[in-house]
């Protein structure tokens, strides 16, 4: 990993050992309420208690000794962002427009697969003039899951 | 030894024998395409899973496990990317080595060292296995309890990275394991009124997203990295003869024993088995300074060490349901949804299964000398198929597999945000194997201790009086101690420097 990634790295575990941190406050406050001492010594709220008490020291011991390190890093901020987060963000905009899709069958499965196989490849191609091939590819592939779907698994999608 | 022979027989009947091939070639392929893992194919072949036999399934899963280690090997050699983690280390000696002009020498050593590494730990698992799983017969409550939280306590201390970060990611996966309906008093708890959480989340999800999704946003992100350098592909010759059997059988032995050793404790595969297997070799041999400059030996100890731990983490599997490596946790995946629990029970209630496994991973051996020995070529011509290509198809199967198994597309959502989550903590360097060990393991640990205290009337000793227990339980305290213990002393350290 380069210096730069490093660092990058660094700030982005301070900032998801923070975020775990709030997740094991709000499971401690969830978990509370949680009645125990039913019929049993532990009951259900024992597990989910004692793990939010374990998240919330380990994650205030990473924060502190990432904080510490911090210094150390400052003056050489700058991570190099990956050239291709767009397209990354893109993609996964795309699944979840295409699971959107199958979940509310708005198009034939064939189609939103061939659609969604097609975008995704126009985007991590960069190569517009391909397009007839992606569309081929996809709509093979859909073609293919439905007939599989239909005859072997019996799913409805 | 019944067990095994009428197993094995039936291994060889046409349909099994066939997933036992379409499994090793898979995953000699898929293990072979850098960014692309054994793990992933595996979690994309759980729902295919769904709709076999438990047998027929195990045949799959094995054979791709075994095939994957070893087809990491092409790409390590030819292109200086590992296709797994697990060889690692043997990129450091095959790609010199090809560089010279003997990628057919590397290939070959590591294929044989493969292969027999392979054998080494399907011997351990065949003759080690039953009489374990035997005594674990007799484990009470208490023990396995002490287990489980050994087990967490092992994956979290050894994993990649930092300590600290595997005993919270740990933890995390403790906590993913929790919501739902409590199985003892019937309380919901943890889920946030979402009626779909009443269940749990599924495993099939959590497993997709983590170990297939993640990657493939990982590798999206990553591909502009054109670092690779590629090398001859002319593969057909095998090179090894039995001079080299006897120059390198000490090697293969100690590395073999060491990454079935490796392999058996719970969460650590064959990443850890090589580094420690090539360490070793480089420390006993008597030209030290050829390593990483393209040493034979060092082909030979991480690979046979990568395959030998394939049988040692099945080892803990089948005589104690604990997971021995990351896979294990996808096998464990395909056994639950089958309604069958691994463990030292699974000779007793699905001898089949666990015989299958045993002979599956002698079969599917052979089969992968086989495959690497006749098809490198081809599959070296194949791994340079692009990516762009195969990612967006990957994730359309990801998609539908979920929904395949679960029929519920809350499930295919929870996938897609497990996926985002293992990126983003991937990037920040936390490690994922501890966090879908604690997942797996934390409701056997749970409803281990309640049980245990409901036995005792809430007597807490009852799990520090038994000596097996107590001696597990305080070995997972130490390990659980040593990161805090260890980050305290860093940071105090480093104060004291700065002032």
């Amino acid at each position: 990993m380069s210096r730069d990634n490093a660092k990058g790295a660094l700030f982005l575990e301070i900032l998801l050992t923070t975020l775990l941190l709030v997740v094991g406050f709000a499971t401690y406050q969830v978990a509370k309420p949680i009645p125990d001492n039913a019929f049993e010594p532990l009951g259900a709220g024992f597990a989910p208690r004692a793990i939010s008490y374990c998240i919330i020291g380990l994650a205030a011991l990473n924060l502190a000794v990432r904080v510490f390190e911090l210094p150390r890093t400052m003056g050489r901020i700058g991570a190099m962002p990956s050239s291709r987060l767009i397209d990354t963000v893109a993609v996964l905009a795309l699944t979840s427009l295409y699971v959107w899709i199958v979940a509310g069958k708005a198009l034939p499965f064939t189609l939103s697969t061939a659609l969604f196989v097609t975008a995704a490849m126009a985007i991590l191609f960069r190569n517009l003039r391909r397009l007839p091939v992606y569309a081929i590819v996809g709509l093979g592939l859909g073609y293919a899951i439905q007939l599989a779907s239909s005859t072997v698994f019996y799913v409805d999608i | 030894m019944e067990g095994f022979l009428a197993s094995l027989i039936g291994l060889f009947a046409p349909k099994l024998f066939f997933l036992a091939v379409i499994g090793t070639v898979g995953g000699v392929f898929v293990g072979s395409i850098p960014g692309l893992s054994g793990t992933m194919l595996i979690s994309l072949c759980l729902p295919l899973t769904f709709y076999m036999e438990p047998v027929s399934a195990v045949v799959l899963l094995v054979a791709i496990y075994t095939g994957s280690i070893t087809g990491g090997l092409i790409s390590a050699t030819l292109m200086r990317t590992p296709g797994t983690v697990s060889n690692v280390m043997t990129t450091l000696d095959a790609f010199p080595l090809a560089q010279k002009g003997q990628a057919q020498r590397a290939l070959s050593l590591g294929i044989a060292a493969s292969f027999a590494g392979s054998i080494f730990g399907w011997l351990a698992l065949a003759l080690l296995a039953k009489p374990l799983s035997e005594v674990a017969i007799k484990v009470g409550t208490a023990e396995l309890f002490a287990l489980v939280v050994l087990a967490m306590a092992l994956i979290s201390s050894v994993s990649s990275g930092s300590m600290l970060k595997g005993l919270l990611m740990g933890a995390i996966g403790i906590l993913l394991a929790l919501p739902g309906v409590d199985p003892t008093t019937g309380v919901s708890r943890l889920t946030l009124g979402a009626w779909q959480l009443n269940g749990g989340f599924h495993i099939l999800p959590v497993l997709i997203g983590i170990f297939a999704v993640a990657p493939i946003l990982g590798d999206i992100l990553d591909l502009d990295d054109r670092s690779r350098e590629t090398q001859e592909r002319n593969t057909r010759k095998f090179l090894f003869n039995f001079g080299d059997v006897k120059r390198y059988w000490g090697i293969v032995t100690r590395s073999s024993i060491l990454g079935t050793i490796v392999g058996i404790l719970p969460g650590v595969g064959g990443n850890v088995a090589s580094v420690v297997a090539y360490t070793s070799a480089r420390v006993t041999s008597k030209k030290p300074e050829a390593f990483g400059k393209g040493s034979e030996e060092g082909i030979v100890a991480s690979e046979s060490a990568n395959n030998a731990s394939v049988g040692g983490a099945l080892i803990p599997l089948i005589t104690l349901g604990i997971p021995g490596s990351v896979v294990d946790v996808l096998l464990i995946g395909a056994l639950m949804m089958h309604d069958i629990a691994p463990g030292p029970m699974l000779f007793i209630t699905n001898a089949r299964v666990a015989w299958t496994l045993v002979t599956t991973l002698l079969v599917s051996s052979f089969l992968m000398l086989i495959t690497m020995i006749y098809a490198t070529g081809p599959i070296s011509r194949l791994i340079s198929l692009p990516k762009q290509g195969i990612l967006p198809v990957i994730l359309v199967f990801c998609v539908i597999g979920v929904y395949a198994t679960t029929n519920r597309i809350f499930d295919v959502w929870m996938m897609l945000g497990f996926g985002i989550f293992g990126l983003i903590f991937e990037r920040a360097r936390f490690p994922m194997a501890p966090l879908v060990v604690g997942f797996v393991l934390a409701p056997i640990a749970e409803k281990s201790l309640r049980s245990g205290l409901m036995a005792t009337s809430g007597d807490i000793w009852m799990f520090l009086s038994q000596p097996l227990s107590l001696g597990l339980l305080f070995v997972s305290a130490v390990l659980f101690i040593w990161p805090i213990v260890k980050a305290v002393h860093e940071w105090t350290s480093t104060s004291a420097k700065e002032t």
